[in-house]
């Protein structure tokens, strides 16, 4: 008797069916709207019930400088054009606080002194892990998206690191 | 001949023998105690078999805003009401600020003063990957959980939590170093 092809669906648990790895691009942005960090990947998976395992790191960094409101960069998995994951606030701060000192007393030449702290060069790692089941085989087109929510406010994405594993579905939740 | 049953320990290597994942609802953490509390809700697996690895990871983004001097909190991860591992020291806040002086007032005195400023407001991406060994097949819970470390009151919030459990066999390469 001719052996029978051993596929996913004859051995317990779940299977690692694909894995695939793929180093992004740097990019400085500065866009309120989101910006594709690098290149996207495009994964087809080989079952419809396969869960796509998406895990990504990299590195923000802002010089700039700027005060008076609150600056953030945001992070955003996108698959086939559509958000599947957002990390919003993913670096930087508020601006700090900006004080005012009453002295007023114009007959003695005392006035009120305001002094108003900036912040900049933040910098910090960043991660995401997301899952995403795609229900069907075909081509899955994945994205790293990033945003700044202001216009002005420059940040450098660096060292991106996508993997996406295609995980086969028997045994998902299963107890 | 009756065909073998093909399990775990006749195929080479780990086994990714089962996985469940759970997007955390976004959580407020308000602790008066500095004790933690749960972010959005807990997984709970069964490992099938008592030598299995529970591979967790966990992603989300962080805010807090407090002002002050030394604001950290941690993030953790809890497996049955107890702490597997932990990312501390998160957030942080570090002051600010400089001399100044000032020519004035009755007499032309002159003050000596210093201005400091806290960092506020702080958000940040937070996450970690943990591998617990259970050793039995007891139902595990597993959540993430947050508190504020240095100061009682001090609102952490987590959002966009995403939390993933794997039971992975321990095959015959596990632990190695090849």
């Amino acid at each position: 008797m001719a052996l029978t092809k051993v596929t996913k669906h004859i051995v317990f648990g779940s299977q690692l069916i694909a894995h695939y790895g793929k180093d992004l691009s740097d990019l400085t942005s500065s866009s309120s709207s989101y910006t594709r960090w690098g290149e996207a990947v495009i994964f087809t998976p080989q079952y419809a019930d396969s869960h796509l395992e998406i895990v990504f790191t990299g590195s923000m960094f802002t010089g700039s400088n700027f005060s008076g409101t609150n600056r953030y960069g945001n992070l955003a998995i996108r698959v086939n054009g559509t958000d599947e994951y957002v990390q919003e606030g993913t670096m930087g701060r508020g601006a700090t606080n900006v004080g005012t000192f009453h002295f007023y007393n114009p007959r003695f030449s005392q006035h009120n002194v305001r002094q108003e702290f900036h912040h900049q060069n933040f910098g910090t790692g960043v991660y995401a892990n997301h899952i995403h089941a795609p229900g069907t085989t075909n081509p899955q087109t994945v994205e790293i998206m990033m945003s700044s929510d202001a216009g002005q406010y420059s940040i450098q994405c660096q060292d991106g690191y996508v993997t996406i594993s295609e995980i086969a579905g028997n045994h998902h939740d299963l107890t | 001949m009756a065909l073998t049953k093909v399990t775990k320990h006749i195929v080479h290597g780990s086994l990714l023998v089962q996985f469940k994942y759970a997007d955390l609802s976004d959580t407020s953490i308000t602790s008066n105690t500095q004790t933690y509390q749960v972010v959005g809700s807990a997984i709970t697996m069964t490992p099938q078999y008592g030598d299995s690895i529970l591979e967790c990871t966990f992603s989300a983004s962080y805010e807090h805003d407090q002002t002050g001097s030394d604001s950290q909190y941690a993030i953790s991860l809890f497996v049955n009401g107890i702490e597997e591992y932990e990312h501390t020291q998160l957030g942080g806040g570090p002051t600010g600020g400089n001399s100044f002086t000032q020519h004035g007032g009755e007499h032309d005195r002159v003050y000596s003063n210093i201005f400091h400023s806290s960092f506020r407001d702080t958000k940040q991406s937070v996450g970690w990957v943990h591998n617990h060994t259970p050793g039995n097949t007891n139902a595990q819970v597993v959540d993430v959980r947050g508190r504020s470390m240095d100061n009682n009151g001090w609102q952490l919030y987590v959002r966009e939590g995403f939390l993933i459990v794997k039971e992975l066999s321990m095959g015959v390469n596990s632990g190695s170093q090849n």
